[in-house]
């Protein structure tokens, strides 16, 4: 027997008694929290490699987690086997970490529906029909590069509904539906091989082929893993970089975002820890998370705790605003949780995660940056990264670049990272320019990976260590 | 729905001949910062690995419960995909389950996970303390409609901890993983009291030049690298030619001091595992030997395509257990003298899928370790970029350490010392 999404024919809920019951019985050992969260997923991927539809790799889950807080320790417990009486025994067994009593008794609001419109729903859109645009792309590329090796294409289906249920009344009902493109290719050339790697995601069903030409954005990928073929070694140093926007700001996912969200600041683990209200960064840096955003990748009506997400400024013109946090947080932060909660699935208690995070347009120009750098890197498509909050150490891999000399673009270079220290390099961001472009991707953090946007115009990077080879 | 239901539904629609990998996983994890409890958290999965035939075309999907929308979505994948073989599937076993029920408590080793923050009492630099330790129990069972229904189990121990020094506001820290399947393996104090010691050695950090260095990885940095090659020699990357490690079987592709074999049978290393989740017997096999490769890893779909037999690496995609690089005849002292100058490499950050490129063979990392003066550890060096190919990797291997530790279920290795590696700082 299912917990939720359980209606009479007549539509009413069949859930709320027994919510009320479950957690009133997290609560009975003295918890000043407790919250149930159930969630029902499906993913589909369309995967066409070598020219045909080789694999739809899929997963159907369905499961829940709880949690409950007394002061500053929470516990969490989560599972797919869902029946009342398993559900009764997991609770029983995780309020045995309180030792304290309490006879109070929950009482549910009715029930709020914060669903996200889909237009098209993943299963309303022809399947023969993503196959067909899939091999299109993949024989387009073929006939165009002969140095192509191999060529991989895929949309990615992700839809989940959720319910939120706590202690403090709040009840609510949610989904998510993400879909993406994503395409790689291959190529070699006299032993020589590369790959180039494009991806277009939104938080929305298969309407988000109105906003990209696949065909071009493919073919200008397969492009640059031809020229990628070409590339030279490029011997490392500490120089000034020029980044491209979009997924760009990755730099400053890896290098302040991690470092601003509770989950780090709270323990103080964070080198940005107690400095709310000071000067971080160059007064070029506004740095935005905005989960509100239709449509983006990171973007929902709620968060995983039920609350409304937010546009929250993080830093603005150097100056540090705000942190993202979450329910737990809260309380030992002195800041309230600002619709940040967000988590990979039932089996991770949500955290404070990025959702869209940008940094804010400025007047500067590309070409007055280009020409501001005697020998430089212009970091054309950067890839994915990582961080160390503790120590505020981050690193970034640059998918192509060029070199700069004399205040020009000259050759494709290859083999490149970007390393650095947060505090240092956001104080070396030196010119910022009105390009604003967001990208997708994913984040894996203490709450599991999830659907994330970056974004930036171009900026210019006074000195950060490049390394090559 | 139970599995009889199931497959009385499945044949309704015409889906025959399926098997089901069941997998239960249970997990207790906690976690302290400064002594102080940072969370608790435990769980109970069971999920299903389903292959299925129709018309002589068999196909797999992923849940973690049994119903009629399974089935609808296997009859999609049938009617879509184009990668057409009928796979074999268990017929005769002796058949076992597994009564005993596990106990994956962590609650009496609470007590003894916060004490450990009193080590860092004595350390004055030492600003942040973390440890956590978690306890994994994982059940594999395979069920077919041919009567098939066989088991096999799992425990492991992980732990976990990382120390920040701080001296001028120039936070530094060290960390250590360490995966068991004893947990009287797992000495907590003296990986503390090592960590700590390791954090405050990173205080006094100096710049390196950017050249060529002489380096020792670690077992824990050699064990991550090594896990890369899974996905190189992953017969389904090897069918598509998306291996930098194409057409390369029974060539010399790295150096003759280097031997990789994976050994799921070993109970002592992490990995153990009797069959795959597809029902197929593992076997100790010899990956790389003196630098030749040996053999490609195949799951029940890829060895049908090539009309040969699985190598029972078919965990849902291609993966391995227990793979390793035996170990050499110098522990890590000696393997520091023998250096004697260099780098020695305890860490590195990157990108999950481009920083260690399993297509081109390209590697670029970002490493964090001690510099190595006279065989002796002296100052910590300066985040830098360490730059290489797996080739050039694997074909300047020196000497191998004694100290073969695992990363997880799948890599380990000791510690490896190698030559002439381009790093920029």
């Amino acid at each position: 027997m299912l917990i939720v999404f359980c209606y009479n024919k007549n539509g009413d809920d069949m859930n709320k008694e027994l919510l009320e019951e479950l957690l009133t019985l997290a609560l009975s050992t003295g918890a000043d929290f407790a919250e149930i969260y159930y969630e029902n997923r499906k993913r589909n991927n369309f995967n066409v490699t070598s020219s045909k539809l080789d694999n739809i790799s899929s997963n159907i889950s369905r499961g829940v987690g709880v949690r409950i807080f007394k002061d500053k320790e929470y516990f969490y417990s989560s599972s797919n086997i869902i029946t009342p009486n398993y559900l009764r025994k997991m609770i029983r067994n995780l309020v045995k970490n309180i030792k304290d009593k309490s006879n109070k008794k929950v009482k549910l609001n009715s029930i709020e529906n914060k669903s996200q419109l889909v237009k098209i729903p993943h299963h309303k859109f022809d399947n023969a029909m993503k196959k067909q645009i899939l091999l299109e792309v993949d024989d387009k590329i073929r006939k165009t590069y002969k140095e192509v090796t191999q060529v991989a294409v895929s949309f990615l289906e992700n839809s989940r509904e959720f319910v939120v249920a706590n202690s403090e009344g709040k009840y609510v009902k949610s989904n998510s539906c993400h879909t993406r493109y994503v395409c790689q290719v291959y190529t070699e050339k006299k032993g020589v091989k590369e790959k180039e790697f494009y991806s277009f995601g939104r938080s929305m069903g298969y309407e988000f082929l109105d906003e990209i030409d696949i065909i071009e954005k493919s073919l200008s990928t397969a492009k640059i893993a031809v020229e990628k073929l070409y590339a030279q070694d490029f011997k490392g140093g500490e120089l000034p970089v020029v980044i491209a926007p979009g997924f760009g700001a990755v730099i400053f996912h890896e290098a302040c975002g991690h470092g601003l969200e509770a989950t780090s600041v709270a323990p103080k683990t964070s080198v940005f820890s107690n400095l709310k209200g000071r000067k971080i960064a160059s007064d070029k840096v506004t740095l935005i998370d905005d989960g509100t955003i239709p449509g983006e990748w990171g973007s929902s009506v709620i968060d995983d705790e039920g609350e409304t997400t937010k546009k929250n400024i993080l830093i603005e013109k150097g100056i540090l605003k705000n942190y993202l946090v979450d329910r737990f947080n809260e309380s030992s932060m002195r800041q309230r949780r600002n619709g940040c909660g967000r988590r990979q699935s039932y089996n991770y208690a949500p955290t404070s995660r990025m959702s869209n995070t940008y940094l804010a347009p400025g007047n500067d120009t590309f070409e007055d940056m280009i020409k501001s750098i005697k020998l430089g890197v212009y970091c054309e498509r950067m890839s994915g990264g990582s961080v160390n909050p503790a120590t505020g150490d981050f690193n970034f891999a640059v998918d192509t670049a060029i070199l700069i000399k004399d205040g020009k673009l000259t050759d494709r270079i290859k083999g490149i990272t970007l390393i650095g220290n947060s505090l240092e390099v956001l104080k070396n961001v030196e010119m910022v320019s009105s390009d604003l472009v967001l990208s997708d991707g994913y984040c894996g953090s203490k709450s599991g990976m999830i659907h994330v946007t970056i974004g930036q115009p171009t900026i210019k990077i006074s000195k950060i260590l490049v390394g090559g080879k | 729905m139970r599995y009889q239901t199931f497959f009385k539904e499945a044949k309704k629609k015409n889906i025959t001949n399926i098997q089901i990998a069941e997998v239960t996983k249970m997990n207790s994890q906690v976690s302290f910062i400064n002594g102080q409890m940072e969370d608790y958290s435990d769980s109970t999965n069971v999920s299903y690995e389903i292959k299925a035939e129709y018309n002589g075309k068999t196909v797999k999907t992923n849940s973690n419960y049994l119903g009629v929308e399974i089935l609808d979505n296997l009859l999609l994948k049938i009617n879509l995909t184009d990668t057409n073989y009928q796979n074999t599937y268990l017929e005769t076993r002796k058949n076992n389950s597994i009564k005993k029920k596990p106990n994956i408590s962590i609650v009496d080793i609470m007590d003894r996970l916060k004490q450990l923050n009193s080590i860092k009492e004595n350390y004055r630099e030492i600003k942040t303390l973390q440890v956590s330790f978690s306890n994994q129990y994982e059940k594999r069972r395979i069920i077919n409609s041919n009567g098939v229904d066989i088991a096999t189990d799992n425990n492991l121990y992980t732990f976990y901890t990382e120390a920040v020094a701080d001296r001028n506001n120039s936070p530094v820290s060290y960390n250590c993983q360490m995966i068991e399947t004893l947990r009287k393996n797992i000495n907590f104090e003296e990986i503390v009291e090592d960590t700590i010691e390791k954090a405050i050695l990173s205080l006094n950090k100096e710049k390196l030049d950017s050249k060529k260095y002489n380096i020792i990885l670690s077992n824990s940095v050699a064990g991550e690298i090594l896990s890369h090659l899974i996905d190189m020699i992953s017969m389904i990357n090897i069918r598509n030619n998306m291996s930098c490690l194409n057409n390369k079987l029974n060539q010399k592709v790295f150096s003759d001091k280097l031997t990789i074999v994976e050994d799921p049978l070993n109970k002592k290393y992490p990995g153990y595992s009797i069959f795959d989740n597809e029902g197929t017997y593992t076997n100790k096999k010899i990956l790389v030997e003196r630098g030749i490769l040996k053999e490609y890893l195949y799951n029940n779909q890829e060895a049908t395509l090539k009309n040969r037999k699985s190598t029972g690496n078919g965990y849902g995609t291609i993966d391995t257990r227990n793979m390793y690089i035996p170990i050499g005849n110098k522990n890590l002292v000696n393997l520091f003298s023998t250096m004697k100058d260099g780098l020695y490499i305890t860490n590195f950050m990157g990108s999950s899928n481009t920083s260690i490129d399993t297509s081109t063979g390209s590697i670029s990392i970002q490493v964090f370790g001690f510099v190595l003066q006279d065989g002796k550890i002296q100052n910590s060096f300066e985040p830098a970029v360490l730059t290489t190919t797996i080739f050039e990797l694997f074909n300047n291997l020196e000497e191998i350490g004694t100290d073969l530790e695992f990363v997880d279920t799948t890599a380990g290795s000791p510690s490896i010392y190698v030559k002439n590696i381009s790093i920029a700082a």
